[in-house]
């Protein structure tokens, strides 16, 4: 029962148009991006079927385009990114070396977390960690948007949330604290349709969810195809110089799949071998390699060969990660409070 | 030395702290142009404008969790609730965000932040305005959570505070806000997490914090002129807890009462009996006693409230029991 993603009015863009304005290299490091956000989520997994990992482990597998595009397009240090548990993506792109991710999910002192957060707490300077309470990082979002009026810099705050959590009622709190205040915050609903392992149309009492909301609240909103990082790349881009001009919020809904479940302990008895076969064929990843070829920007072997470095520098990443000493147990009570 | 009241009190820390840092703001129900709900913040819209002194909408879990997000991005927001009991709603912002955050980031972010207004029970408000809050947020490691009950305490505890690099929870109290203090003028703090000896005694310790330790100073009154000397230990802090004071009034005393506005499950006055058992079982000669809040949520008729809620009289009979009067 999972919803193919077309047949919806998405905010697109000329294809050729944003490639050009890219340029062959941007465009390439999008898809490096992507690719080694894929190969982290894989082989993270790999390390946590070998009991080298615990505790939750949510997969960013097949939403790669979203962040990608948005970081991409902003710059890391022109924002204050607010995400959830699914944050080893948004860690990537903001700071957070593959080492210290590895090392996080190892839970040794090398983690960006030191070893305290785990797979749901990613932390880089830009990224204030990845939140484990559906919905309650939505507020701490219009805290960083404050800070901004307040002190008159230029900075965006993003804030990433999921469908499931788009119904709770600090979201609207702080939509609402957002619109009346004019806060300069982008929200992102990530619908990869699946609140866990309930359809967001059990869920969620409208549909598209951002434009219902951003009609509420009198705020722009955008419905963005979150298979293309293309069109992801261009929109964010053009709502980051509206909002740093408007300082108005701005929503967007992009429209997504995760190729795994919910989390590592998600049996998906609620999508078929057909569904995923389907949901597999919308590979963000995938579909911009043909453009990027199509573009005449690579080739498929000089692709293969970018691929081949990027396994190779993750694999050594991980074994650097798992070198890390493990964290002193004379710390344990270290940095819960200050004076 | 001044002669002012504990709103006074507060009022004068949160402007110097104010003038003092340009960080500092101030934001909750009705706080700038309704001068707050209990006129705390009269006067400091005209001070300090629009952009520090922040009328919110009622929406705690909202304001609270931006307050903490705005702390972690480098502000100092002093968040007043109108009553403590409406931090319930913030409830997950405090616990899960506030507490938590420097910990979990390895020390890469902080939250400065205080939360203060009134708790505990206002008058004949009934239950769900009423309740305490100092051991349920004293459960969490990573909160700080202050009740003074002076007015130099006031000051002095507000404005460490407000420079604290962690949360803070103060804890006020609607029924205290008009009591007159000699409060020092000159710029001074008072460290969190330091007990002090209101009044010296050598037969009985109480131990208590805010509020009720008006009613035990009665009960020392009370017991003097019978040539009975209680000695009466001001918390000031709930968490951390200055156990410490506590040992030492009970190595002259050897008695100990502990009195608090909040219920006796797993109240304050259970840690402390923990903390003595461990540390200083030998220095007592007798059963603890405690007197709180009944069990009860607190009723709203006037003769069942005043049953409920610590008064002098509890207290002169508990201590009548303790040393066997």
């Amino acid at each position: 029962m999972h919803a193919p993603l077309s047949g919806f009015s998405y905010t697109t863009y000329d294809k050729k148009k944003v490639l050009s304005s890219l340029g062959k290299n941007r465009a390439l490091e999008l898809f490096s991006h992507m690719f080694k956000i894929r190969q982290f989520e894989m082989m993270s997994e790999g390390i946590y079927l070998e009991g080298l990992v615990a505790g939750f482990f949510h997969s960013y597998m097949g939403q790669e385009a979203i962040q990608v595009g948005a970081v991409n397009a902003i710059g890391m240090d022109k924002g204050h990114w607010i995400t959830t548990y699914r944050c080893h993506a948004l860690a990537l792109l903001t700071g957070c070396s593959p080492i210290q991710g590895f090392a996080e999910l190892l839970g040794n002192q090398l983690g960006c977390a030191k070893g305290r957060g785990g797979s749901m707490h990613f932390v880089t300077k830009h990224m204030p960690l990845g939140q484990g309470i559906v919905g309650g990082h939505t507020a701490l979002g219009t805290g960083f948007a404050f800070k901004s009026i307040y002190k008159g810099d230029d900075l965006v705050t993003y804030c990433f949330l999921g469908d499931g959590a788009s119904v709770q009622g600090v979201f609207y709190e702080s939509i609402n604290l957002a619109s009346l205040w004019s806060l300069p915050i982008v929200f992102i609903i990530e619908n990869n349709v699946w609140g866990m392992g309930t359809h967001h149309k059990r869920a969620v009492a409208m549909d598209p969810i951002g434009a219902h909301i951003a009609k509420a609240f009198d705020l722009e909103n955008h419905l963005l195809d979150g298979m293309s990082v293309l069109d992801s790349y261009a929109l964010f881009k053009e709502v980051h110089e509206r909002v740093s001009k408007t300082k108005r919020p701005v929503i967007i809904e992009a429209k997504t799949q995760r190729f795994k479940g919910h989390s590592r302990s998600d049996t998906e008895y609620y999508r078929s071998k057909e569904d995923m076969e389907e949901i597999r064929s919308l590979d963000p990843i995938e579909s911009f390699k043909k453009d990027l070829i199509a573009e005449g920007f690579t080739t498929q072997e000089e692709l293969k060969e970018q691929e081949k470095k990027i396994k190779e520098e993750l694999f050594q990443s991980l074994e650097a990660a798992k070198k890390g000493a493990p964290c002193d147990i004379g710390d344990i009570e270290s940095g819960v409070e200050s004076d | 030395m001044a002669v002012i009241d504990v709103r006074e009190a507060i009022r004068s820390a949160l402007k110097e702290e104010m003038l003092r840092d340009p960080d500092v703001f101030i934001l909750g129900e009705e706080v700038a142009e309704y001068d707050g709900a209990y006129k705390i913040t009269k006067g400091l819209l005209q001070e300090f404008g629009d952009r520090r002194v922040i009328d919110t909408p009622i929406s705690e879990a909202g304001f609270s969790g931006l307050a903490i997000g705005a702390a972690m991005a480098g502000l100092r927001p002093v968040v007043e609730f109108m009553s403590f009991n409406f931090s319930f709603v913030s409830f997950d912002q405090i616990v899960s965000n506030a507490a938590k955050i420097q910990y979990m980031t390895g020390g890469l972010f902080h939250v400065p932040i205080v939360f203060r207004g009134p708790n505990g029970a206002g008058p004949r408000v009934s239950c769900q305005h009423s309740h305490c809050v100092a051991a349920l947020y004293s459960h969490f490691p990573g909160l700080k959570v202050v009740a003074p009950y002076t007015g130099a305490d006031h000051k002095g505890l507000l404005k460490s505070a407000i420079r604290c690099n962690s949360p803070v929870l103060f804890l006020e109290h609607e029924l205290e806000y008009n009591t007159k203090w000699e409060v020092p003028d000159h710029d001074f703090l008072v460290p969190i997490g330091k007990g002090q000896i209101l009044k010296e005694g050598k037969d009985l310790t109480i131990v208590s914090f805010s509020r009720p330790l008006r009613f035990c100073l009665e009960a020392h009154e009370h017991f003097k002129k019978k040539g009975i000397t209680i000695e009466v230990v001001d918390l000031r802090t709930i968490r951390p807890l200055d156990i410490g004071i506590v040992l030492e009034s009970l190595k002259k005393t050897h008695r100990l009462l502990i009195v608090e506005e909040g219920h006796k499950t797993n109240g304050v006055g259970a840690e402390i009996i923990a903390q003595v058992a461990k540390l200083g079982i030998h220095l007592l000669d007798a059963p603890v006693g405690r007197v709180s809040q009944r069990e009860t949520p607190l009723p709203y008729a006037a003769n069942l409230e005043a049953l409920c809620l610590p008064s002098t009289e509890r207290i002169i009979d508990e201590i009548k029991t303790l040393l066997r009067l």
